[in-house]
C-alpha cells in the first residue's frame, strides 16, 4: 500500500511538472507580463468553455472603454471558492490579466479582487480565474 | 441531428447588459460547436476551392448588440474523387492543348493541403484592412491560424481558420469601433464527435499528418540531381 501511496503521489508530481495546454492558443495575448486594471463591471457571463467579464476601464484621459476578460469555464472558477454572488454588475474589481498583442482591448485572466466593500462577497480577495 | 443545449444551463450572473442569450450549440453533422448569441441561422453555400472545386458548405450565423459571427464550414470529403475525375476528363481529352504536360495535374492533394491558406488569403485580401496579428494557432490542439484585423472602418475582425477530419472551419466575428473584442466567441470553438461530445487531441492535428512529433521522421522520398526528372530517371540537358 505504501508503494501505491507513493506511486499515486509521484504521478500527481508528474502531472503538477508537465505543461498542460489549454483549449485554445495563448499566443494572440502576451503572457510574459501581467497588466492591472480596474473598472466597473458590465457583464458577466459563465460560460463553456470559457466565461467573459466585460469590464469598463477609463485610459490614462479618463476615456472609458468596455474590456472583454477571458476566463476559465464556470467550474474552474467557483472551484476556487468564487460564488456568483461575489462579482456583479456595478462592482468594482481590480484584474490581472495578460493583454492582446495587438492593443486590442481584450485581457487573458488572470486573478480578480472584487473591491466593492463587501467582505460577504470577497471584497478584497484576489482568486484566479483562469 | 443538432443539438441546442438549453440556456438554463448556462450559469448566466448578471442582468443582460451587453451580449444577451449566450447558449452553446453542437453540430454532430458538422463536428463542431460553439457559443452564439441564440439559436444560429443556417445558410447553405457552394465554396469554391482555391482549385475552382466546388464544394458543399453551411454558414452559421448570428448577431447581437455587439457583432456579427459566423462559423463556416466548407465539406472537403470528396474533393479527390472531384479532381480525380476532372484529371480523367482532361486526360481523356488528351489535355488542353497537348503542349503543356501540367494540364491533367491532379491538384487534389494542393487543394487539401492549401486550404487553410486560401481561406486565410480570402480574408486578408481585401483593401484597406490592416492585419494586426497572424499566427499558428490552435483549438483543442487543432491547428489552424488566427487573424485579428481592423477594417477600413475601423471595426474589427477575429477570424480563426481550421482544418479538421475533412472539413475546414472558418470561425470569424466582426465588431463595430468601440465595442469590446469578440473573445467570447473566438474562443468558444470546439470540436464534436457524432454523438455532439467534445474531442481533444493529445498531441498537435494538423489535417493529412499524422502524431505530431519534432523533429519528425522524414516521409518517403528520393534524393535527386536537379538536372534528372523528379523520378530521377530522366537526365535533362545541362541548361545553356
Amino acid at each position: 500500500m505504501r508503494f501505491t501511496a507513493f506511486g499515486v503521489a509521484s504521478l500527481f508530481a508528474l502531472c503538477l511538472t508537465i505543461p498542460v495546454l489549454a483549449h485554445h492558443s495563448h499566443g494572440n495575448y502576451d503572457v510574459s507580463k501581467w497588466t492591472v486594471m480596474e473598472g466597473t463591471v458590465k457583464q458577466v457571463i459563465f460560460i463553456v468553455p470559457h466565461s467573459i467579464v466585460y469590464l469598463d476601464v477609463k485610459d490614462d484621459k479618463g476615456q472609458p472603454a468596455t474590456w472583454a476578460l477571458e476566463a476559465t469555464n464556470p467550474q474552474g472558477i467557483f472551484l476556487r471558492g468564487v460564488k456568483k454572488e461575489d462579482v456583479q454588475v456595478g462592482d468594482t474589481i481590480k484584474v490581472r490579466c495578460h493583454l492582446l498583442r495587438d492593443g486590442g482591448k481584450g485581457c487573458l485572466l488572470g486573478f480578480v479582487t472584487p473591491i466593492h466593500g463587501d467582505k460577504a462577497r470577497g471584497h478584497g480577495v484576489e482568486i484566479e480565474w483562469d | 441531428m443538432r443539438v441546442m443545449i438549453p440556456a438554463a444551463l448556462i450559469l448566466a450572473l448578471s442582468q443582460p447588459a451587453i451580449a444577451q442569450d449566450w447558449a452553446r450549440f453542437v453540430s454532430p453533422e458538422d463536428g463542431f460547436s460553439s457559443n452564439y448569441p441564440g439559436q444560429p441561422k443556417i445558410e447553405t453555400i457552394t465554396y469554391t476551392s482555391q482549385f475552382q472545386q466546388p464544394l458543399p458548405a453551411k454558414v452559421y450565423r448570428a448577431a447581437d448588440a455587439l457583432g456579427r459571427y459566423s462559423t463556416t464550414v466548407v465539406d472537403y470529403r470528396n474533393i479527390e474523387k472531384l479532381h480525380a475525375d476532372r484529371a480523367a476528363k482532361c486526360q481523356a481529352a488528351k489535355g488542353a492543348n497537348q503542349l503543356d504536360g501540367d494540364t491533367c495535374q491532379n491538384d487534389f492533394r494542393m487543394d487539401v493541403a492549401g486550404a487553410t491558406d486560401y481561406a486565410v488569403w480570402n480574408l486578408i485580401k481585401q483593401d484597406g484592412i490592416k492585419l494586426t496579428s497572424y499566427m499558428f494557432y490552435f483549438v483543442e490542439l487543432v491547428s489552424g491560424r488566427l487573424l485579428q484585423i481592423t477594417n477600413a472602418d475601423k471595426s474589427r475582425t477575429f477570424a480563426a481558420v481550421h482544418q479538421h477530419a475533412g472539413r475546414l472551419y472558418i470561425h470569424q466575428a466582426t465588431v463595430p469601433s468601440g465595442m469590446p473584442e469578440p473573445i467570447l466567441f473566438m474562443q468558444s470553438l470546439a470540436w464534436a464527435d457524432e454523438k455532439g461530445l467534445a474531442i481533444r487531441y493529445r498531441t498537435m492535428y494538423t489535417e493529412g499528418y499524422g502524431e505530431w512529433k519534432f523533429p519528425s521522421p522524414l516521409p518517403p522520398h528520393t534524393v535527386r540531381d536537379l538536372t534528372t526528372s523528379i523520378d530521377g530517371t530522366v537526365i535533362r540537358p545541362p541548361a545553356r
